[in-house]
């Protein structure tokens, strides 16, 4: 298979956090999700991706090529969008063009010019009187501007109300069409990923628990209900982050388990809010 | 070298919204400078707001997270650090260009002296003192961010400007006779060639400063 970023075996460590083993494949022409809690580790891998943290071991690969020794020739290719900007507050957005467009081989001027004004964004604008809304907009045009083939968005909806959210999937809709490309996206407002994602890879203390097709993990983790005279021990250590009430019982569960299960156990399809969740308190109570 | 010249017009781009302070800093110095009616104090104080030029790039990063800039442009670490020294070595250019004609200038409204050798001896030392503070100063701030190197950083600028101030008083004490105010006995007694040597000294330091900053640089977490 063709895939346009590859992770394996990637470790990293810090004093009180360490990424273990990130493995994880993004296949031409798709969307990945990156999807976990705050703290899981998402940031850190796109930075290792971006060479802005140093690996420990492991091989980054982006367009098939190591993101160390090729880091320039990748990055002319890659649209980034983080969580916030990072140009000069004082800067207009036509400043903005000024200073990037000579690092870029394909910077297609009326393209930036016309995301703009699609996004009602004034060039004379400074960074700093835009909303936060409007800078995600902003990154995306700089992403969209220099033909990148892969975009690497972190967090790019955190804070951003549903129209804005839409927009964004519209954009990134339109983006995919083009089976050469490709996009990480990592968030922890799953909702979007539903629409969007074809692949979900699943972060959570540092680990890869989950990478593959989206809805091959929708269709292998089912929510079950039950009463509390069901939950024995050896049921328990089956469920994935369950929660015991009153009255019974909830959690998730493998759905190849799902014949061994007493009848009288409701069965719900999960999502991807449900899985982060289950996996999140499971991983803490272990 | 094309990356490295993009990136000093980044960085020139960056210094847009502080141009009126900088504008006030050189106008403020030269201020100074015919007060006292010395090309030698002119010099000093260019040379003031130059070294406080060289930490702007380097807050203005911080503040608004050019490092992660940096890292989605199709530049290496390498480029970074050697267009941090580049414009350095600019402004040095710009600071040595300012010096020699408000010295001019001076000479010709106010009567101040003028004479090119000691002018030049002048700004060679004053030269060679900055690059010697870059030298020291650049490697910290790409080891750590601004906020934690700034204290660390400024400890060598500190003890240069202390000096300084002390040097009159210690030779005074140990009774030395140093003409301040005219350094002619020097650029008397000394060859030509010796003029330039701090010069090529702050250079060489450089250089030295800016192959050690990019090992920093490299191993840095952004």
């Amino acid at each position: 298979m063709n895939n346009i970023l590859e992770l394996n075996g990637v470790f990293k460590s810090y004093k009180t956090f360490a990424l273990e083993d990130i493995t994880f494949a993004l296949p031409r022409g798709f969307v990945m999700g990156f999807i976990g809690p705050n703290g899981a580790g998402k940031t850190t891998t796109i930075k290792l991706i971006l060479n802005m943290l140093q690996r420990n071991a492991g091989t980054i690969k982006v367009f098939g090529k190591d993101n160390i020794f090729y880091e320039q020739e990748i990055k002319e290719k890659i649209g980034v969008v983080m969580d916030n900007t990072f140009y000069v507050d004082e800067w207009s957005l036509k400043d903005i063009e000024r200073t990037l467009k000579p690092f870029y081989k394909r910077w297609d001027s009326g393209k930036y010019n016309s995301f703009l004004s699609d996004f009602r964004l004034d060039v004379n604008k400074k960074v700093k009187e835009i909303s936060r809304g409007m800078k995600m907009k902003l990154m995306i045009a700089i992403a969209l501007s220099h033909e990148a083939d892969l975009l690497i968005l972190d967090e790019p909806t955190s804070g951003l109300d549903a129209v804005a959210r839409n927009e964004l999937m519209e954009i990134l809709s339109e983006f995919i069409e083009d089976e050469n490309k490709g996009v990480l996206f990592s968030t922890h407002v799953t909702p979007d990923l539903e629409k969007i994602a074809d692949y979900i890879t699943v972060i959570n203390n540092g680990r890869i628990l989950y990478s593959g097709i989206k809805d091959d993990l929708l269709e292998k983790y089912v929510i079950i209900r039950g009463g509390l005279d069901v939950l024995d021990d050896e049921f328990k250590t089956k469920i994935i982050g369950c929660r015991e009430h009153n009255v019974g019982f909830d959690g998730l569960i493998d759905s190849s388990v799902l014949p061994l299960l007493p009848k009288n156990i409701i069965t719900e399809r999960s999502n991807l809010d449900e899985i982060i969740v289950r996996f999140n308190n499971w991983r803490e109570n272990k | 070298m094309k990356k490295t010249l993009l990136f000093v017009g980044m960085e020139l781009r960056s210094l847009k919204p502080y141009r009126v302070s900088i504008l006030i800093l050189i106008v403020l110095a030269t201020g100074l400078g015919f007060f006292f009616g010395s090309s030698h104090a002119l010099s000093s104080y260019l040379m003031m707001v130059l070294i406080l030029l060289m930490t702007y790039p380097f807050s203005i990063s911080e503040k608004n997270r050019l490092d992660t800039l940096y890292s989605t442009l199709s530049i290496n670490r390498k480029t970074v650090v050697r267009g941090h020294y580049s414009f350095a070595l600019m402004a040095e250019a710009v600071f040595i260009v300012l010096a020699i004609l408000f010295s001019w200038i001076m000479s010709l409204f106010i009567g101040a002296k003028f004479d090119i050798m000691e002018t030049l001896f002048s700004i060679s030392l004053l030269s060679g003192v900055f690059s010697l503070l870059v030298a020291i100063q650049f490697p910290i701030y790409f080891k750590y961010d601004y906020s934690k190197a700034k204290i660390l950083a400024f400890i060598p600028l500190f003890i240069v400007f202390l000096g300084i101030i002390q040097f009159p008083l210690l030779t005074e004490l140990l009774g030395i006779k140093f003409p301040w105010t005219d350094i002619s006995f020097v650029t008397s007694d000394i060859p030509a060639y010796i003029f330039f040597a701090p010069f090529i000294f702050g250079l060489v330091l450089l250089w030295l400063s800016c192959v050690l900053s990019c090992r920093l640089y490299a191993k840095r977490d952004i």
